[in-house]
């Protein structure tokens, strides 16, 4: 088995897969780090840390994890292995290979985040000495947990080939699950779902009232959630080699076997083959409409903004005493981490969706003979930037929905005309990134996790006054995430708007313009 | 066959020790059938590319139609050009007509061309299948299918009977040879096969190591050595490439 997963290492070589924990565990401790150094928290750190720290984890675990995963599975799809393998390795080998290739990652993942936190508290000058049984315990979690979603990602990157499908189970997941630690009140739904553990599983809780932290306690965990994070590992662990078993190999990827035409396979494949006779015409779409055609995309298009809406507007009702101006406190809960945390991903699913179908094979050949690079890059934002639009219109339709239903005395807000326009001028901006780097990166899931990182120093870009530095806080600035109640300098941002897209496009058309062509 | 419809002077990929392709001369008349000949690595991909324009050439020139090539005009001149290089380029998730109907978008080619190139490449009746579904071969008809799009004046073939089955090759092999005459088009093909092109060529240039060892008729070949076999061999560096 060790020699398995050496084998496992030698595969990901150059595949930069370490580097996504690194970058992970950079930022988390890099965010923790710099919210450490005030009074409150020399007071009552080693709980603060705990209490704080499952959140991080719960933004940002999940979509790496995703990435991670990806990386893994992806490079047998892409290296057309698997039917190789299978010759060679025993089909349990190849499964528990790739679980134990992830458990060691995530275990040395989650045991360094630990020891990170214990340091930190030392340097910066905790009060007191940590409660290491709490840290233990919180190591314990973090790890399981983990490796619950790594399981899960890995089974669903190892049934679509297509790893758009896994990269948006993931950001959806996360979105449902971070939000779901916001809605107390139905503790059952975050243990439902494995990316709802990190907060489902939270022993320290806050003890706050309007704007004032009071302090930290232990508090019982009595929600029952160590039942649900052991279920579904097994459940994953099991269900997954299941799967696997049951899969055939069929040339490129796995897919599973449909027993039930099983016996009259002959005359399905007459069938299926059926002809249509229609006159063979070509259809008024732009190339790049029709090159998407039979993409899951419009999953995560649809079904993001409305576990956004659906969550933000329960915690809404929930909240009606702390939460007052109507329609504007409403817009916040649906749009604050979904246009800071997921959008970004989200659009680098599209972008690198996008590029990939010139990455595989030898399309890159075709492509460039009959097509002008400023053309191809100038659709490829096109397309990408109109998916964007339609997402965040769809986010607005359903806020507005939303607050019709909750019966607002107020009429729909007009800036939200503007917030709209806004969102999208800066998610253009978006799009003009991540399609560079989804050019320049031939991964599917790296730009991805760059886009997260994006979204995450967006954040920060927007806390320390200078949003229009990066276009990640622009589509979030844009769209009022954190305060509708905000007014933007229009010309500032348009004029950065306008200049990270151009920039971007420029940038893009002079890769691909003094480049030689790669295939795979 | 007098005037050439493609040359390049002193065409070079690569520096120093890694000279992918090294001043290369090709002379490649219009209206005959181009054999270009190589054992494996000799850099036949590479100088094909670099004639599309995939490529940009460390040094030297590229004329098609009389006209040098330059990164503005390169797609204009692309335009009368068909090519297939390495393996064929598709979209897996979309069925052969739909990959066939972006091409002739990008071309601007009327529809009933695609049904044309289909039937030549016999590839009609699957066209409502995924391309991942097809074999190879018959994704290698795809590819040629693309390739024949547009009613080009140069096709640019790699190594088209990759993956073919026989009678598929011979197919192929008959098709090739007749489009200089049926349809005025100059056709260069690659292959590491002496015997192919053989049957199809009536020029051939060899090419190792990245340079061009011969360029001529087949006739002239065969004077070279006993055989148009042993005069390949002895150009290429006798059995060790092959």
């Amino acid at each position: 088995m060790i020699y398995y997963l050496s084998l496992e290492l030698k595969k990901t070589k150059r595949r930069g897969i370490w580097l996504v924990l690194a970058v992970l565990f950079l930022v988390i401790t890099a965010w923790a780090g710099r919210n450490m150094n005030n009074e409150r928290f020399l007071e009552q750190g080693w709980l603060m840390a705990l209490f704080n720290v499952p959140l991080l984890n719960a933004i940002l675990i999940p979509t790496a994890i995703a990435v991670f995963a990806s990386r893994i599975i992806d490079l047998e799809h892409k290296g057309n292995t698997w039917k190789m393998l299978g010759t060679l390795q025993s089909k349990f080998d190849i499964y528990i290979t790739k679980v134990l290739y992830g458990m060691t990652a995530i275990l040395i993942f989650s045991l360094l985040e630990l020891i990170a936190f214990l340091v930190m508290g030392y340097v910066v000058g905790f009060k007191g000495t940590p409660d290491l049984w709490a840290y233990g315990l919180f190591f314990v979690q973090t790890f399981v947990i983990s490796f619950n979603l790594y399981l899960l990602q890995m089974i669903v990157s190892l049934i679509f080939s297509n790893q758009a499908v896994a990269l948006c189970t993931g950001l959806c997941g996360s979105m449902a699950g971070l939000f779901l630690m916001y809605v107390p009140q139905w503790p059952l739904l975050r243990n439902i779902i494995p990316w709802g553990h990190y907060g489902a599983s939270m022993f320290v809780g806050m003890d706050a009232e309007r704007n004032h932290i009071n302090g930290f306690y232990y508090m019982d965990q009595d929600n029952g959630c160590v039942f649900f994070i052991i279920g579904w590992f097994f459940l994953l662990l099991i269900g997954g080699w299941f799967i696997f078993q049951h899969m055939d190999t069929d040339g490129y990827h796995f897919h599973l076997k449909r027993h039930s035409q099983h016996g009259n396979t002959k005359t399905t494949v007459s069938t299926s083959v059926s002809m249509s006779h229609k006159p063979v015409k070509i259809p008024h779409l732009p190339v790049e409409l029709m090159k998407i055609k039979r993409t899951p995309i419009w999953i995560a298009f649809l079904v993001l903004p409305l576990i956004s809406a659906l969550i933000g507007t329960a915690n809404y009702l929930n909240n009606l005493e702390l939460l007052k101006s109507t329609w504007h406190s409403l817009w916040t809960q649906h749009s604050l981490f979904f246009c800071y945390f997921f959008m970004p991903p989200l659009v680098g699913v599209y972008a690198s969706y996008l590029w990939r179908l010139e990455h595989n094979g030898s399309n890159w050949n075709m492509v460039l003979v009959n097509t002008s690079a400023w053309r191809l890059v100038f659709d490829k934002i096109a397309v990408c930037a109109a998916i964007t639009s339609l997402t965040l219109a769809w986010l607005c339709l359903l806020y507005i929905i939303c607050g019709l239903y909750i019966g607002f005395a107020e009429p729909i807000p007009v800036e939200l005309a503007e917030w709209l326009f806004c969102g999208v001028l800066g998610g253009v901006a978006v799009c003009a990134i991540q399609c560079f780097l989804s050019l320049v990166i031939r991964s599917f899931a790296i730009p991805i996790g760059m886009a997260l990182l994006g979204g995450f120093t967006g954040l920060a870009a927007t806390a320390g006054g200078r949003y229009h530095l990066l276009p990640y806080s622009l589509m979030s600035m844009g769209m009022r995430a954190n305060n509708p109640n905000l007014t933007v300098d229009m010309a500032v941002f348009i004029s950065y708007s306008v200049f990270f897209i151009i920039l971007f496009y420029s940038l893009s058309v002079w890769y691909i313009g003094c480049h030689d062509v790669k295939t795979q | 066959m007098n005037t050439n419809i493609i040359e390049t002077d002193s065409l070079t990929k690569g520096t120093g020790r890694q000279m992918r392709v090294n001043h290369i001369d090709l002379r490649i008349p219009e209206g005959c059938v181009y054999g270009f000949l190589g054992p494996n690595g000799a850099g036949k991909t590479t100088t094909l590319k670099l004639l599309l324009g995939l490529l940009k050439p460390s040094a030297g020139t590229i004329t098609f139609f009389g006209q040098k090539m330059t990164e503005k005009n390169r797609l204009s001149i692309l335009k009368h050009t068909g090519s297939l290089i390495e393996s064929p380029s598709f979209y897996g998730h979309l069925t052969g007509l739909e990959n066939m109907q972006i091409i002739a978008k990008l071309k601007k080619v009327s529809a009933r061309e695609i049904t044309n190139v289909l039937q030549t490449v016999r590839l009609y009746d699957q066209k409502d299948k995924k391309v991942k579904q097809y074999s190879l071969g018959m994704k290698q008809r795809l590819g040629i299918a693309m390739a024949l799009l547009g009613n080009p004046r140069v096709l640019i073939l790699d190594e088209p009977t990759n993956g073919l089955d026989p009678a598929g090759i011979q197919e192929i092999r008959e098709f090739i040879k007749e489009l200089p005459i049926i349809r005025q088009i100059t056709v260069i093909v690659s292959s590491h096969l002496l015997s192919e092109i053989e049957q199809m060529a009536d020029m051939v240039g060899i090419i190792n190591h990245g340079e061009l060892i011969f360029q001529g008729t087949l006739e002239a070949l065969e004077t070279k050595g006993d055989s148009l076999e042993d005069a390949f061999l002895k150009m290429t560096g006798g059995r060790e490439s092959l």
